[in-house]
């Protein structure tokens, strides 16, 4: 075989071209060709056989890698490998690759009695690097796994039927099935995930008929080279870790190539500062974010370095954490507390759905305080509350408007809401508060804990002025002259959360009720928020109160629900 | 030697004018002009009575005399006008039906006369606003002066009905009220203010009983 090398420089100026030979035979080793300067279009012809006629390249060097330098633009120098008989019947010739990648894939191999395979892979770059070959076989679903620290220059070479057939173990100690004889394989540079240092080179022998094929593997780009997310909205004052995100057009996944950017800014630092990968917020307004990231584009066979330039859209408006009271009785006014931030923008102004009047009393960057007037109409339920500041708009917390459904007992007073039965012969009636709200009184009461909960599940407890209307029916009693107790207002303050009520039987002092002086009745509850606007409860209570066979009793049941 | 402070006490004196029987009011901002508006319902005379106040938004109180053992119910027709229109209708209905203005009060009665035990005059009647009414009304009734009365007249005055409790916040010295001489019927018109209506119940079955009781609050 005659090993010539073919060059013509299609540029429009001189140019200068090194070359550098791999040889392989039992062993190893490079020469470096003589540099020289092509005019443009000139064509020339260097031969190897004449540097192994010289002993400069082993005799025996049947194999190598040919590695041209020049200066110039991409396909100025057109470079072909040949190596052909002197009858010129049999050879082979390959193209060399411009390309470097960090991935290339879709190479095939094939071996058997009458095949082999050589696969290549060096380093093209300036810096060392971990190379990958893995060789892919029984239908892809195996794999044949090396890696080896390449210098730069360094090559890998894999003599395929040499690994089948001895038996060569793997990175991992696996080795290839002797019956196996074809595949796939890819070569990745690990220590350079996203710009790659890595060339390629394959042959395919046929020994029947002297035929060699030269194919290679595609190198991997990306595309969609974006932030992830594109759009960013968030408060001041917080720092957020970005993403620089890409697609791989070989495997279809999406890499995180964050590492590999360069170039944050923010086009509106007073709004956002982008300095690194760390997004900062400051005030409410709109940014853009951006950064450069060099990476090879998705342009197979040819991968060039691209540098993309990905952007954010950046919006840092304000953000409520909490309401304080979440929630306020329908028909009253509530006087709330919103924490969050950003409230020290222009413009302030609150929002808390319809049928909710907002009046701002106080604002910090940090607090708003403001009054809630909550229609007697207005919807019960949740209602978003937004802050409004810089012309930018919160995301909605809620606040719920309570509908009055039912009482239930409060727990925390007495046993299970009922307080102690009280008999007294000439005392005081003391209310849940502790107050005396009679006095020279002969007779039998007790107080009940009450808590008035609203629609919600599970019901919380209401707050609010409202007007509590007691309703008697259905009346018994033992003593001549005793009616049914008219209905009763009962004007109920913010402050309360526990209802009192007190149930007494009796009479001034010295006059007492004898042994068997006692009443019934059944006691229905609504609540009254203005005076058109009231809500039944669904709790209707059943009253026995006075003396049976000579026995104090107050007995409160609850007959509904 | 510490140094007593003494704090000044500012007393609200109201002066019992002894205006039982009299029909006062300045015309233009009397409580009989209020529109008024009671649905058809059959009830007490008292229990109307209360929707009248309630829907009117009047204070003062209401006194019945029942010679029955229970106060009947009774048909009311739907009414729309004013309180003097109303009352007037219930006068013609019933002719023991009086009325009358005192101050901003309303006190609406079932009988020709004030019973006697409103009409019992206190040397003096002090209260604070903060007070529970029923404490006032209570303490009002234990008076030497009205237990007096109760015990000549032989009544039996039963408990009232508490009700809710009263979310009470600390008196100030505004809130001290007092009041001499002045009437039961006055000191209970002093403590209605402008919102609250009491309920005088006087039944005249096996025993004498009565009740006063604080329906609007």
């Amino acid at each position: 075989m005659l090993p010539r090398i073919f060059l013509r420089n299609a540029g429009s100026a001189p140019t200068q071209v090194s070359a550098t030979v791999d040889w392989r035979n039992q062993s190893s080793g490079t020469f470096a060709l003589p540099s020289l300067t092509l005019s443009p279009g000139e064509v020339t012809t260097i031969s190897l056989g004449d540097y192994q006629k010289a002993g400069q390249i082993p005799p025996d060097g049947t194999w190598g890698t040919l590695k041209l330098a020049y200066a110039g633009r991409r396909a100025d120098l057109v470079a072909v490998a040949v190596s052909y008989d002197k009858d010129h019947r049999y050879g082979l010739q390959t193209p060399f690759s411009e390309e470097l990648s960090r991935l290339w894939v879709g190479g095939m191999w094939h071996v058997d009695a009458t095949h082999n395979t050589f696969i290549t892979t060096g380093n093209g770059g300036s810096e060392a690097t971990t190379a990958e070959v893995t060789l892919f076989y029984n239908g892809g679903t195996s794999r044949y796994r090396t890696e080896k620290m390449l210098s730069p220059g360094q090559q890998l070479w894999l003599d395929i039927e040499h690994l089948v057939h001895d038996q060569i173990p793997d990175s991992d100690g696996h080795t290839l099935p002797p019956d196996t004889m074809t595949g796939s394989y890819e070569l990745r540079d690990l220590d350079h995930a996203t710009v790659g240092q890595l060339y390629e080179g394959k042959l395919v022998m046929d020994k029947t008929y002297g035929h060699a094929a030269y194919g290679c593997g595609s190198c991997c780009g990306y595309d969609t080279v974006v932030f992830d997310p594109t759009t960013f909205g968030g408060p001041p004052g917080i720092d957020n870790p970005e993403f620089i995100h890409a697609n791989d057009t070989c495997s279809g996944t999406v890499d995180d190539v964050t590492g590999s950017a360069y170039g944050w800014a923010s086009n509106n630092t007073p709004v956002a500062t982008l300095p690194n990968s760390t997004l900062h917020t400051i005030a409410t307004g709109n940014a853009t974010g951006s950064s450069l990231v060099q990476l090879p584009r998705a342009n197979p066979p040819r991968c060039g370095n691209t540098v993309f330039g990905p952007q954010q859209s950046v919006t840092v408006k304000p953000s409520i954490t909490s309401l304080t009271p979440p929630r306020g009785l329908i028909g009253n006014s509530i006087n709330v507390t919103v924490s969050g931030t950003g409230f020290g923008g222009s413009g302030l102004s609150m929002y808390a759905g319809s049928g909710i009047t907002v009046t701002i009393n106080s604002s910090s960057s940090t607090q708003i305080r403001a009054t809630f007037a909550v229609s007697s109409t207005a919807s019960g339920g949740n209602s978003g509350v937004t802050v409004t500041a810089g012309g930018q708009t919160s995301s909605p917390v809620n606040f719920y408007v309570q509908i009055p459904k039912t009482m239930i007992r409060d727990a925390s007073y007495g046993t299970s809401g009922l307080g102690s039965l009280v008999t007294i012969t000439n005392g005081n009636v003391v209310d849940i508060y502790g107050n005396i709200i009679a006095s020279n009184e002969c007779g039998v009461y007790r107080n009940i804990g009450y808590l008035l909960v609203d629609q919600e599940s599970p019901a919380q407890t209401i707050q609010g002025n409202y007007t509590l209307v007691e309703q008697f029916s259905n009346y018994t009693t033992t003593v001549s002259g005793l009616t049914v107790p008219p209905t009763q207002d009962n004007p109920i303050v913010y402050a309360q959360t526990r209802l009192g009520d007190t149930q007494f039987f009796g009479a001034r002092a010295p006059s007492c009720p004898s042994g068997n002086e006692h009443e019934g009745f059944d006691q229905s509850l609504t609540v009254q928020t203005d005076a058109s606007h009231s809500y039944g409860l669904s709790m209707v209570n059943h009253i026995d109160r006075g003396y049976y066979s000579g026995a104090a009793t107050v007995n409160v049941t609850i007959n509904t629900p | 030697m510490t140094r007593k402070r003494y704090q000044p006490v500012l007393i609200v004196l109201i002066i019992g004018s002894l205006t039982l029987l009299a029909s006062a009011g300045d015309a233009n901002h009397s409580g009989l002009r209020r529109p008024v508006s009671v649905p058809a319902q059959r009830t007490p005379l008292s229990g109307y009575l209360l929707d009248v106040f309630r829907n009117a938004k009047l204070s003062g109180g209401i006194v019945i005399v029942a010679d029955d053992c229970e106060e009947q119910p009774q048909m009311f027709p739907e009414f729309k006008g004013t309180v003097k229109e109303v009352l007037d209708r219930l006068a013609s209905m019933d002719k023991r039906l009086n009325w009358s203005e005192l101050g901003e009060q309303l006190v609406v009665r079932n009988t020709s006369s004030i019973p006697p035990v409103l009409k019992v005059t206190l040397h003096e009647f002090r209260f604070s606003r903060k007070d529970p009414l029923t404490r006032i009304s209570s303490n009002l009734l234990g008076s030497p002066e009205v237990q007096d009365e109760i015990r000549t007249l032989h009544l039996v005055e039963r408990g009232p009905e508490f009700g809710f409790a009263q979310f009470s916040a600390p008196s100030t010295e505004k809130d001290n009220i007092i009041l001499k001489p002045t009437t039961v019927l006055d000191a209970l018109n002093s403590a209605a203010g402008d919102r609250s209506v009491w309920f005088y119940r006087q039944s005249n079955c096996e025993r004498n009983e009565i009740s006063l009781n604080w329906p609007i609050r």
